[in-house]
């Protein structure tokens, strides 16, 4: 994986996409090349694929990796704990959305 | 400027001890934190929180802030008093303060500043260049706007800094065009409209989280779109050809003879669109006329002679 040296964000919605590489990701999200790499290990993230050298994303991928740096940052969490979080918030957000439709 | 009660805000005693408050912030930092909280106003509770905390953590600024006294009530207008200098008071090694929050979310309080200088983190005054900070917000559109698509006129908060790494906010109004199709959750992504780079750096992004406000008639699944429909007893036992709405208007929908209440019937191609557009789905539930006049109870009677049936029957050994 560590030969991955670009990433190709895709904005679904407006049908863009923006291309960083793992050094301007660095800079911009202050993100570590190591500490990327981890998070993708934990499956924090799903990228969309992977080819040799370019690793494509959503916009959810760059949310959680943002996430999981606050989490991280702000309340002492760790990756695995981080990626456990984010996994169940969405499991919740599933469900408050399923409720809400149920209580109508 | 409006008096801060640190105390308060983290629900603590002014006898608190340190480990108290250690312990309330990490609560109350998990309760707010705007990552994980669905409270409303969390990422302003999460500040209080965190700047509440700078100030009771730190013996020093504890000491100072316990100085003002008892007798302030939170929002009471605040000044400093006379001759105050926390420089001086927390000693010639204290120097300026400069907070450095375990919480990195924004700016400190006007009441903060006043009392201990310098702002949360500070580290828009350390480095010569960086880029803007990536701004979040949430956009709320109604169902016909995301299935039409529109475009949108927001206020958007701009912090710059100025030299001496001081925010100023103003606020600015941007149109946001919101494509067709979006779903609820999904980020739209407004490239250079974050926050103002120090020096050389780039300004940052704007992410707006699409939510999508309940709708009366209809409900969104994924691509599809679900409706009840009520229909009559005799729609669903001979079959009917009824109006519809969807949101690209009414459309007829044939019922087959003998349906039931909760069968699902598919309008292909009328729920949000996409590359493969969704479906709407029509639930059916049976609603009976009220029995006003004799003639319609004897009509009633009439069908419980002629159909008599026993809707209950699975529930046979549970009655």
């Amino acid at each position: 994986m560590r030969e991955i040296k670009r990433i190709i964000f895709s904005d679904v919605v407006v049908g863009e996409t923006i291309q960083l590489t793992i050094t301007e990701f660095h800079d911009k999200y202050d993100v570590e090349e190591a500490l990327f790499f981890e998070m993708l290990e934990y499956g924090l993230f799903e990228p969309r694929k992977i080819e040799t050298e370019t690793i494509y994303l959503d916009l959810d991928a760059l949310r959680r990796i943002q996430s999981a740096l606050r989490l991280q940052r702000d309340l002492g969490v760790n990756l695995p704990g981080a990626a456990l979080v984010l996994d169940l918030m969405k499991e919740l957000d599933e469900l408050r959305r399923e409720l809400a439709t149920l209580q109508k | 400027m409006e008096y801060k009660d640190y105390y308060k805000i983290m629900g603590l005693s002014r006898n608190a001890t340190a480990s108290d408050i250690k312990t309330a912030y990490r609560k109350l930092a998990r309760k707010y934190h705007p990552d994980v909280s669905k409270e409303a106003n969390a990422e302003a509770k999460f500040k209080e929180v965190g700047e509440a905390y700078e100030v009771l953590k730190d013996e020093q600024k504890r000491a100072a802030y316990d100085q003002l006294g008892a007798n302030w009530q939170a929002g009471q207008d605040f000044r400093a008093p006379p001759g105050w200098d926390y420089a001086n008071h927390a000693g010639a090694g204290a120097g300026r303060a400069r907070a450095e929050s375990d919480a990195g979310f924004g700016s400190a309080s006007d009441f903060f500043e006043s009392l201990f200088g310098g702002g949360l983190g500070g580290r828009h005054r350390r480095e010569q260049s960086m880029p803007g900070e990536d701004l979040h917000g949430k956009i709320q559109i109604t169902l016909e706007d995301a299935f039409n698509g529109v475009v949108r006129q927001m206020q958007i908060p701009i912090t710059e800094y100025d030299q001496n790494g001081r925010p100023n906010t103003t606020t600015k109004t941007l149109n946001v065009k919101i494509p067709k199709g979006v779903k609820a959750g999904q980020q739209i992504r407004l490239s250079g409209q974050g926050g103002t780079g120090i020096g050389s750096g780039k300004k940052g992004d704007l992410y707006l989280e699409i939510d999508i406000a309940k709708h009366p008639l209809f409900e969104v699944m994924d691509k599809d779109i679900i409706c009840h429909l009520p229909v009559t007893p005799w729609e669903a036992a001979l079959g009917a050809t009824v109006t519809v709405p969807t949101l690209a208007g009414k459309v007829e929908l044939k019922i087959p003879a003998s349906s039931q209440t909760g069968q699902k019937l598919r309008l292909k191609g009328r729920g949000m669109p996409g590359t493969t557009p969704g479906d709407q789905y029509a639930i059916l539930k049976i609603v009976i006329e009220q029995p006003t006049t004799e003639n319609a109870k004897a009509l009633y009677e009439k069908m419980a002679q002629e159909m008599p049936f026993n809707p209950r029957e699975k529930m046979g050994a549970y009655q």
